[in-house]
């Protein structure tokens, strides 16, 4: 549950303006029972890019390519909704993405992106100039200390990051060592819990 | 005193310990653990750490269970349906595995054992334990990693979302179900309209219906994006769990009830978002699309798409070109392959018996197979005489499990078929790939059986 901690990052950024990309499009179920060790190298996007190949003609050999530097995606709305399947993040991580920049997320999503050091960039206004400036050149440099996203023409985006998030990334998830320092704390609570709702803390089957 | 939101007093009661960024360490009540959540365990075991409260954890088998003998499973699939049961035993919780008269669906088992209790919060690896949410519990789903976080320490560090509320009034009309309901609600805020909420769900509307139909309601919350699906607890959710396994008995049970009078919205508390709605002009409501957003009423068409804008027609296009449909198709001219009734969003006792009404005034025309949610539903229908129903109408009446909603266990659709599914995603693949989904409800899916188009059940009433 550790990862290497997130903070300037450039590399290239694919553009796939799509809304609603869900975690099944992402990874599909059938792939659900590899393990993290096992890892999901080329199977990111796997029916959906046949599924976009038949439709659009597009090329989508970027996806699976190898990159020396980190490569960063560009979705639009609601990007990882749908199934709180965490492999989703696995898929994209173990495919070389270490930044999904998105105009929304799903929830869940975002909860698991960030336990395993995937970048997620809520992008609104700028989101357009973006996506135009990804047709002349793919680069671009994000620094998640300064949250901000700069495209190769050198303009230079800021984004809003939830601190919590922000503070996990930079710091490479140490946030199970941080809960478990606060065992009495837990400890209390149960204490208080079974005071006040007994039926909470010792679910008793009738006999 | 300031008044309160539900999710505010459900959340109130739940922070162990608050950071200085705004997220709390929340305490969790129930963790239900199904046979897909493996990845989870290894983590624990890759941090050398243990189950903190195996008494608050409870397994269920559903994802990777078959629910018909024959049925053809990877050798991988097959395997991975121990590692639940030697987890529980490794950890020393209590799992209802195959075989079980308590196995189903988690969110299925979890109200029936009368685990899920009102003012609880609950957690599981599966972004439909919204559903619970239709107790007053707080109830949202969880990754792996959160997953391996709450086993070690029983807790989970979230932000709180921000409330929004349906106030539903009215009476739904003939033929219209909470299924209808919730998807004409997706189609009006769409797909990540609740994205950062948790939705309060509340009315006159709400109030009428039974506990199985709130379940399907608050299932389907996160359809819409929102983080959970919530309801206060009333006379019919005490009636519900009223003698259940794990309801509190006697004078806890008093006390208990009492505790849970509290849970409802302050009169004067204020919503991020407020919403009423008078739900007596709903019609039987289906989606025509990939994402649960494209919901129409079953009188209506395929969208038109020559006003939109390039990307948005695009985007539909593409959609209209998965489903093999065209522009302004009328939707009951629309031929399917197969029906699936089941999932949990549909495959309790009181769905099972709005199928059945339906199924027994014909016969299938295309292939159908109803699938209830646990042993407990199973066995509660055949008593009923509704699986005789369903055989005499052709349906094919299967064992517990998740089935042809996620398609991991071998029950799947062929690609390139049309299959009307009471389930709650029709996600490109969802089904199988290359999967053709229409969401529906039960009453809906099985009037379509009868006719191999899809149909206004309406006219079968």
């Amino acid at each position: 549950m550790r990862f290497e901690a997130v903070n300037h990052l450039t590399g290239p950024c694919y553009p796939l303006p799509i809304d609603n990309i869900d975690t099944d499009q992402i990874i599909p179920a059938r792939f659900l029972h590899r393990s993290r060790t096992e890892g999901f190298k080329g199977l990111l996007f796997h029916d959906f890019l046949q599924q976009q190949a038949q439709s659009a003609a597009t090329e989508f050999q970027w996806v699976h390519a190898e990159s020396d530097t980190p490569k960063m995606l560009l979705a639009g709305e609601n990007f990882g909704c749908g199934s709180s399947r965490e492999h989703a993040v696995w898929a994209l991580l173990d495919n070389g993405f270490k930044v999904v920049v998105a105009k929304s997320f799903g929830d869940i999503f975002y909860g698991n992106a960030t336990n395993n050091g995937l970048l997620l960039i809520r992008l609104t206004d700028a989101w357009p100039m973006v996506l135009q400036r990804l047709a002349q050149n793919l680069s671009v440099k994000v620094k998640l200390d300064e949250q901000t996203l700069t495209t190769a023409d050198d303009r230079v985006h800021a984004f809003a990051m939830d601190e919590f998030f922000k503070n996990m990334l930079l710091n490479g998830a140490q946030e199970i060592d941080m809960t478990l320092s606060l065992g009495e704390k837990i400890a209390a609570f149960e204490q208080t819990q079974a005071q006040r709702f007994p039926w909470l803390q010792q679910p008793t089957a009738r006999t | 005193m300031m008044a309160k939101t539900l999710l505010d007093k459900l959340w109130a009661a739940h922070v162990v310990d608050s950071r200085s960024d705004g997220s709390d360490l929340l305490y969790v009540d129930r963790h239900y653990v199904h046979d897909a959540c493996s990845q989870g365990f290894d983590f624990l075991d890759q941090a050398g750490l243990t189950i903190r409260r195996p008494d608050l954890t409870f397994g269920m088998e559903d994802h990777y269970i078959a629910t018909r003998s024959g049925i053809a499973r990877s050798d991988k699939v097959i395997s991975l349906s121990g590692v639940l049961s030697s987890n529980a035993q490794k950890h020393g919780f209590t799992s209802y595995g195959q075989g079980s008269p308590s196995q189903g669906i988690v969110h299925v088992v979890g109200p029936e054992l009368g685990l899920t209790l009102p003012g609880s919060l609950i957690v599981c690896g599966d972004s439909h334990t919204a559903t619970h949410g239709a107790f007053g519990s707080l109830a949202f789903g969880v990754g792996a990693s959160e997953i391996a976080h709450v086993l070690a320490t029983q807790t989970i560090w979230q932000r709180k979302p921000k409330a929004m509320r349906f106030r539903l009034d009215g009476q739904l009309g003939l033929g219209v179900t909470a299924k209808d309901l919730i998807l004409y609600l997706i189609g009006q805020i769409g797909a990540r309209g609740g994205t950062g909420h948790v939705i309060e769900y509340a009315g006159s509307a709400i109030a009428a219906l039974s506990m199985e139909a709130r379940m399907t309601i608050s299932n389907m919350s996160i359809e819409a994006g929102a983080k959970a699906g919530i309801m206060g607890p009333d006379a019919t959710t005490l009636a519900y769990l009223q003698d259940r396994r794990f309801m509190p008995a006697a004078q806890e049970g008093a006390r208990a009830q009492q505790a849970w009078v509290d849970l409802v919205s302050d009169r004067d508390a204020v919503f991020d978002h407020d919403q009423l709605l008078d739900v007596s002009m709903l019609e039987p409501t289906i989606t025509w699309g990939t994402s649960p957003q494209t919901a129409v009423a079953i009188t209506g068409c395929v969208p038109a798409i020559d006003t939109l804008d390039a990307s948005a027609r695009q985007q539909m296009q593409a959609m209209m070109a998965y489903m093999g449909l065209t522009p302004q198709k009328p939707m009951q001219e629309i031929a399917i392959d197969q029906v699936f009734i089941g999932s949990c969003t549909n495959s309790r006792i009181e769905d099972l018996r709005l199928a059945a009404m339906v199924a027994q005034k014909g016969r299938a025309k295309v292939p159908t197979l109803v699938v209830p949610g646990s042993v407990s539903v199973q066995q509660q229908a055949q008593a009923e005489g509704l699986d005789q129903i369903f055989k005499q109408a052709g349906f094919e009446w299967a064992s517990p499990g998740c089935s042809m909603c996620v398609a991991m266990n071998g029950d799947l659709v062929a690609p390139g078929k049309r299959c009307v599914s009471t389930s709650n995603r029709n996600f490109m693949g969802r089904q199988g790939q290359g999967s053709r989904t229409h969401l529906a409800s039960p009453l809906t899916a099985a009037a379509s059986a009868l006719t191999g188009r899809l149909t206004d059940v309406r006219e079968i009433l």
